[in-house]
């Protein structure tokens, strides 16, 4: 997964390290399906992240398979199916544990950039 | 609308009829994909058909905003497909999130090794009729799930139940020097004319059926076909440390014994080895991880077998056993056009949105 931000490009590196972070973020305030996660990452970021979309889905199914999310199948009236994500009880001390990392981690850049 | 809830191989159909019900119908190039999708996923069938689902539905959103968009169905299908990326790397990914076995299939597929290593250590190697109950079991359990979805643990008991006709096959062939070779001394060759013609018979069915299962494997996953090829390799190394004392079935028992304690710790080695290759996550690694315990169970073996064997001869045995690891995709590669995970079958488009 990369990111394209409208001028620069971020590091494969960098963003998939905070993929899973991201997503047990905006999966934790409502249960969202896999497309609706790209809207929302995209938009919430101002088009700054963009998620190559096939490799959100092993991200997802990585997390439901360590515990952290879980998925059920919802039927439309349309009959179209979508897979809605929420986020379980592990998955709510995994979201502060790596959003307590990532703050630590963002202060020490910040830091040494600041000289 | 019912949503069709089967096995992964009729996955695609059942989307296609979901499709086909609902608001929007699965066009040629998204059926193509799907289908390149599930020729690269190597996934249990309960594993996969709920992938593809998810994935179908995803691309529906994905074209229905960029007709939304002012795009014709055709190229918003070719944009959604390209905007998904590389439908390997994805297989790749989802293969790597999925193929994390639990300790308890680990477990399982290390439980036909952990059998052997009890063979051997409590010295009942030579004990014929129980180590043929022992396979014939092996071969029952690899057969009754093998027709029930093929679980990735069955594969090392396919490993075991292939052996037998992998002796059959040598038994016939009467040739490479091997451990097989000291069963056809002068004093030893079969001398009936029916046992020649029973040979003769068994020999390409045993063929037939060693190539049908190993292909049969290899298409659903060539990395866990070469785990299959693992028990045949270790034990081959076996018989040519008793090829010097005329073979298993002319040895005398206190020849086949001396090796016994060896063995044992080869054998546990090489299931603390399979246990530990369900969990690692990369293909690579783990085919990686085969190639060593093979090869070092040869660097053990074959010193003590043929002590005369040069830096030449060891380096030929060690390619025959990679080559024989590595069979399963070769296979794939000369019937096929290569394993689905490397490069796409023919016939199939890449998953990336047409020039």
């Amino acid at each position: 997964m990369w990111g394209m931000a409208r001028r620069e490009k971020y590091s494969g590196e960098l963003l998939k390290g905070s993929m899973d972070c991201l997503l047990l973020a905006l999966i934790g305030r409502e249960p969202m399906y896999g497309y609706q996660l790209i809207r929302e990452v995209e938009r919430q970021s101002r088009g700054y992240l963009q998620f190559k979309e096939g490799t959100l889905y092993p991200a997802l199914h990585r997390l439901e398979q360590d515990g952290f999310i879980q998925g059920r199948w919802e039927r439309l009236p349309n009959g179209q199916e979508r897979r809605y994500y929420s986020l379980t009880e592990e998955g709510e001390k995994a979201l502060q544990a790596k959003a307590r990392t990532w703050k630590s981690f963002a202060a020490a850049v910040n830091m040494v950039l600041r000289g | 609308m019912e949503v069709v809830r089967r096995s992964s191989e009729h996955g695609l159909e059942g989307i296609r009829a979901a499709s086909k019900n609902g608001r929007r119908g699965m066009s040629l190039e998204l059926d193509r994909f799907l289908q390149h999708l599930r020729a690269s996923l190597h996934l249990d069938a309960a594993d996969a058909e709920p992938v593809l689902r998810e994935i179908n539905a995803h691309l529906e959103d994905r074209v229905a905003d960029l007709q939304a968009q002012g795009f014709d169905r055709a190229s918003a299908e070719r944009l959604a497909i390209e905007r998904f990326g590389d439908v390997r790397q994805v297989a790749r990914e989802m293969c790597e999130a999925h193929q994390r076995p639990t300790w308890r299939e680990a477990l399982l597929a290390a439980c036909p090794h952990g059998l052997v290593v009890l063979f051997f250590a409590l010295g009942l190697s030579r004990n014929f009729p129980l180590l043929a109950l022992a396979f014939a079991a092996i071969t029952v359990v690899t057969f009754l799930f093998w027709r029930r979805g093929r679980p990735q643990w069955i594969y090392p008991w396919a490993g075991y139940s292939l052996f037998p006709l992998l002796v059959v096959l040598r038994l016939a062939v009467r040739e490479v020097p091997n451990g097989f070779d000291s069963w056809l001394d002068a004093e030893t060759s079969l001398q009936t004319g029916a046992e020649t013609v029973a040979l003769a018979v068994l020999f390409p069915l045993s063929w037939w059926a060693v190539v049908r299962v190993i292909l049969e494997a290899a298409r659903r996953d060539w990395l866990l076909a070469s785990l299959m090829m693992l028990p045949m390799a270790v034990l081959s190394g076996w018989l040519l440390l008793l090829a010097p004392y005329g073979g298993y079935l002319w040895a005398s028992p206190e020849d086949v014994a001396q090796f016994d304690p060896l063995m044992a710790r080869m054998m546990l080695a090489v299931a603390v080895v399979v246990a530990v290759f369900f969990r690692f996550g990369a293909r690579l690694l783990r085919f990686a991880l085969l190639c060593g315990v093979a090869l070092v169970s040869l660097a053990i073996i074959n010193p003590i077998a043929e002590p005369g064997t040069g830096p030449a001869g060891l380096a030929l045995r060690a390619v025959v056993l990679l080559g024989l690891l590595a069979s399963p995709a070769l296979l794939l590669l000369l019937l096929d056009g290569g394993p689905g995970s490397l490069w796409p079958p023919r016939g199939q488009s890449s998953g990336r949105a047409p020039a």
